[in-house]
């Protein structure tokens, strides 16, 4: 018993901060992201060895996401229709039309409206995830396509999509500078 | 010429494909502007997000009441289920579920296979990622720590058995934050520790012992490991940046570690 808890220990907590970081910009709240850190622990723990794919990092993360999901249906089962981006258009209107109620004040909010942070709080769900699990967190393709429940293709169009999205929004919100993205 | 499917510029730009595919994406790069322009374009926003988006952390008083609430449970709950039959049968779903779902989406069928980066279960590459993961799990990431070179070098040369180039290269992102020993394949290895954002890189030198090493980018576990060897010294670096980081930091060091010497 102790060396399993031994083993969980040194095989999923060096993955706390990158669990806490998608926890936190999936929700964009810190508390909701404590919590949801929390319920991925013990269930990681419960499921640990028994359902552990060959990749951890990639196996905690899905068991994260997926304890966001249920927060987000257990608050407001009515309301947790996650938005389905490969089947919109990519004519779409782009994501920072998309108002974001965040707690912040607005003198807050006017400094931070061009930073890369709110583009990136404003983006839809799906493309936001794309962006903090391959470009923050660095994971592959495949970890990616273990950590979301996506095939390959669609991990790899949609990051695609995230990264078209970021930029659009980047470069609006910033006066239309196209010097900084190439 | 015809174009490659646009996505597998992006996989280029990300580091995904394999060797083959590289020299071929090089080569059509070179004559195609409008390739070459989707492949800066893939890479610009990573830099952009890295630099400027904040990678949130737990506090240390959250931290250490989450790992209370953990050691809690596994004292009380028992035995985590094990059945390891059941496990291995779920990581072949794992694998071939992923395949097929890629294929099932309709792209680059073919090129799937030769995609990612392989495993390694080399027990050198087991020493290096268990070395890594404690470092960033205990205290223990740095025993000398200073971002002078002339501080961190000459303090190897009493506790390691090789004595590595120490650089810092904060200009080109790679902060030299100290140095450490640590055992790998049973040698008393040498690791400089360098931050790269938010990623540590931890750089392992140690004597040959005629282990084999992974050649190029090995991924396990989450980590990177990009390993290269001198006539009769190993170097790793291990870390979980996104591999093309990791190379940044090998190609600055591989010039200097030609001719280190073992002690």
């Amino acid at each position: 018993m102790a060396s399993d808890g031994k083993r969980f220990e040194a095989d999923v907590l060096p993955h706390i901060d990158a669990a806490y970081n998608l926890a936190r910009w999936l929700s964009r709240s810190a508390t909701d992201a404590d919590d949801v850190v929390q319920d991925a622990l013990l269930l990681a723990f419960r499921n640990f060895d028994a359902q552990r794919g060959p990749n951890t990092r990639a196996w905690f993360l899905a068991i994260v996401r997926n304890a966001f999901l249920s927060a987000v249906r257990r608050a407001a089962p009515r309301a947790a229709k996650t938005e389905t981006i490969d089947t919109l258009d990519a004519t779409a209107p782009p994501a920072a039309m998309v108002r974001v109620e965040t707690p912040e004040s607005e003198a807050v909010a006017a400094e931070r409206a061009g930073s890369v942070d709110a583009v990136l709080e404003r983006l839809p769900e799906d493309f936001r995830e794309m962006l903090v699990l391959r470009e923050m967190e660095g994971l592959s393709y495949r970890e990616i396509a273990t950590a979301t429940g996506a095939p390959i293709g669609t991990v790899m169009s949609r990051l695609a999509r995230a990264r078209a999205a970021f930029r659009t929004d980047w470069q609006r919100m910033n006066g239309g500078a196209d010097d900084v993205l190439p | 010429m015809s174009c490659p499917d646009p996505l597998l510029v992006q996989a280029y730009a990300d580091g995904e494909l394999d060797a083959e595919a590289v020299l071929r994406m090089d080569a059509h790069l070179e004559g195609c502007a409008a390739c070459a322009k989707l492949n800066r374009a893939a890479a610009a926003v990573g830099p952009v997000i890295r630099a400027h988006a904040t990678r949130h952390r737990l506090s240390v008083e959250r931290r250490t009441a989450l790992l209370a609430g953990v050691r809690a449970a596994s004292g009380a709950a028992g035995e985590p289920p094990t059945q390891r039959p059941a496990r291995r049968s779920r990581a072949w779903h794992y694998w071939t579920g992923t395949a097929s779902g890629a294929i099932a989406a309709g792209i680059l069928a073919l090129t799937i296979g030769g995609l990612l980066v392989r495993g390694n279960s080399d027990p050198v590459v087991n020493d290096l990622v268990g070395a890594h993961i404690r470092s960033l799990l205990s205290d223990r990431l740095i025993d000398v720590e200073s971002s002078d070179r002339h501080t961190v070098k000459p303090w190897f040369a009493g506790h390691a058995d090789v004595s590595p180039p120490v650089v810092d290269f904060t200009e080109q992102n790679y902060r030299l934050v100290g140095g450490r020993v640590d055992y790998v394949d049973g040698r008393r290895a040498a690791v400089v520790v360098y931050r790269h954002g938010a990623h540590v890189i931890n750089v392992f030198a140690w004597p040959d012992s005629g282990a084999r090493l992974p050649s190029g980018l090995a991924s396990r576990n989450g980590y990177n490991l990009a390993c290269w060897k001198n006539d009769s010294v190993d170097f790793c670096a291990a870390s979980d940046a996104v591999g093309e980081e990791l190379l940044g930091l090998t190609r600055l060091l591989k010039p200097l570690t030609g001719t280190v010497p073992r002690e």
